[in-house]
């Protein structure tokens, strides 16, 4: 944490690969109770006002960069072959680093990912699902404002049928919202999501 | 996921990365979740205890709270317990409690079902009601002197001590895991500082949590393996 705040790279990469060292952790530890923590207390401070945006984005481009450094450690269970996923934000949601470390770990787990790199307009969204029919579809938002976006993603996912996940710190914040909004479950952490997207993979 | 949706112990390990072993460990020995039971004995697990269960680990990983406080803290039992101010002039609070004359305490203190004891500021016992004497299974007159920390589980020790030192604190809800001839199991404390003729004390009024919840207390024996609920 210290690390990142100074903006030492080094050090938080170093920091993370003793973690490893010490607990022999799978690449979803480290992120669920390493990163993941880090990057909420980073947002913590912002909103608090005492770190500024700069300060923030130099901190949240470590944590991705220490993510990038994690070596894979698949399972020894992974789902069945030919298990697709899409993993996507919409509207104009910015907050991309969820997703990517979701990507990590469902990779792990034996996932075949197709992540969108940036954010979807709705119908681009559809027209990709319609044709790609993913297992799952996981949506992140970080915070409210996208949500309305959500919620019309959920609904013209559901309408084709296809089961979708919701996840990110709007969802954390705000209990049950996920219900609300129509979603086939919330995941809290990528942990957690790997063994819901079993689930609906079974459903 | 609908409420009705529920995990199986290898599932919740997965989820909040703790092994199966440690999650029924946890179970047994804090009474962190009572999970369902499926007709053969598995566990099935909801949701919510796959979220008290992260809870719990986070507060031990990140406040270094024992596993038993954080149990308590997550459940919404256990309040900040309140330490007296190491200044204060005068440690007794408003709610005094009499030790004298000790005929007295004695007469009432008896008559109760919780265990009452009364400790200095070493730890040793001054006094003690009837039921800490049947709980530890020896005359009343034989408890005085003995430690506090003699009559508790090892593991426990080191916050057995909490109470008095550095000096006689106010404390609710701290539980201790008793280890006496007569009594194995876990005693919710009250404690408060007073003071009997210059003497610094601290009087601890207890519970028996495990006589009101023994079934709670009785070591589940797991399925087998082979049942798939690992």
């Amino acid at each position: 944490m210290e690390a990142l705040l100074r903006g030492d790279r080094t050090a938080a990469r170093e920091a993370a690969s003793r973690y490893v060292a010490a607990t022999g952790a799978i690449r979803a530890a480290v992120i669920a109770d390493l990163l993941q923590p880090a990057q909420h207390e980073i947002g913590e401070l912002w909103y608090r006002g005492q770190i500024g945006v700069a300060e923030e984005h130099r901190a949240t481009a470590i944590v991705e960069a220490v993510l990038e450094g994690l070596a894979p450690t698949p399972s020894s269970d992974p789902v069945a072959p030919g298990s697709r996923c899409l993993l996507a934000t919409v509207g104009t949601e910015q907050h991309r680093l969820g997703l990517r470390a979701l990507a990590l770990i469902l990779e792990d787990d034996g996932w075949s990912v197709d992540n969108m790199s940036s954010p979807l307009p709705l119908p681009e969204l559809l027209r990709h699902a319609r044709r790609e029919r993913p297992h799952v579809v996981c949506l992140s938002a970080a915070y409210l404002p996208s949500l309305r976006d959500i919620q019309l993603a959920v609904a013209a996912l559901k309408a084709e049928r296809l089961r979708v996940v919701v996840g990110g710190p709007a969802f954390i914040r705000v209990p049950l919202l996920w219900k609300r909004i129509g979603a086939d479950a919330h995941a809290g952490d990528g942990r957690i999501a790997t063994v819901l997207m079993r689930r609906l993979l079974r459903a | 996921m609908s409420d009705a949706t529920r995990f199986t112990i290898g599932e919740v390990a997965a989820m909040v990365g703790m092994s199966a072993h440690t999650i029924r460990a946890w179970e047994r020995r804090y009474r962190i979740l009572t999970p369902q039971r499926t007709a053969s004995g598995q566990r099935r697990y909801t949701m919510a205890d796959v979220e008290l269960l992260q809870q719990v680990r986070l507060a031990v990983a990140s406040r270094g709270l024992s596993l038993k406080l954080a149990v308590g803290f997550a459940q919404g039992r256990v309040e900040e317990p309140l330490e007296t101010p190491v200044d204060s002039p005068d440690p007794v609070p408003a709610h005094d409690v009499s030790v004298e004359p000790p005929g007295l305490w004695r007469t009432v203190a008896d008559l109760l079902p919780e265990l009452i004891v009364i400790l200095d500021e070493r730890g040793a016992i001054v006094d003690a009601n009837i039921a800490c004497a049947r709980a530890a299974g020896v005359l009343r007159g034989d408890l005085r002197g003995t430690r506090l920390i003699d009559l508790v589980d090892p593991y426990d020790r080191a916050k057995a001590v909490r109470v008095y030192r550095p000096r006689p604190a106010q404390r609710r809800g701290w539980e201790l895991n008793l280890r006496t001839r007569m009594l194995t199991g876990l005693v919710s404390f009250d404690c408060w500082p007073v003071r009997e003729g210059g003497q610094r004390r601290v009087v601890m009024v207890g519970r028996d949590l495990t006589a009101r919840g023994e079934e709670l207390w009785v070591d589940q024996v797991d399925p087998p393996a082979s049942g798939g609920d690992t």
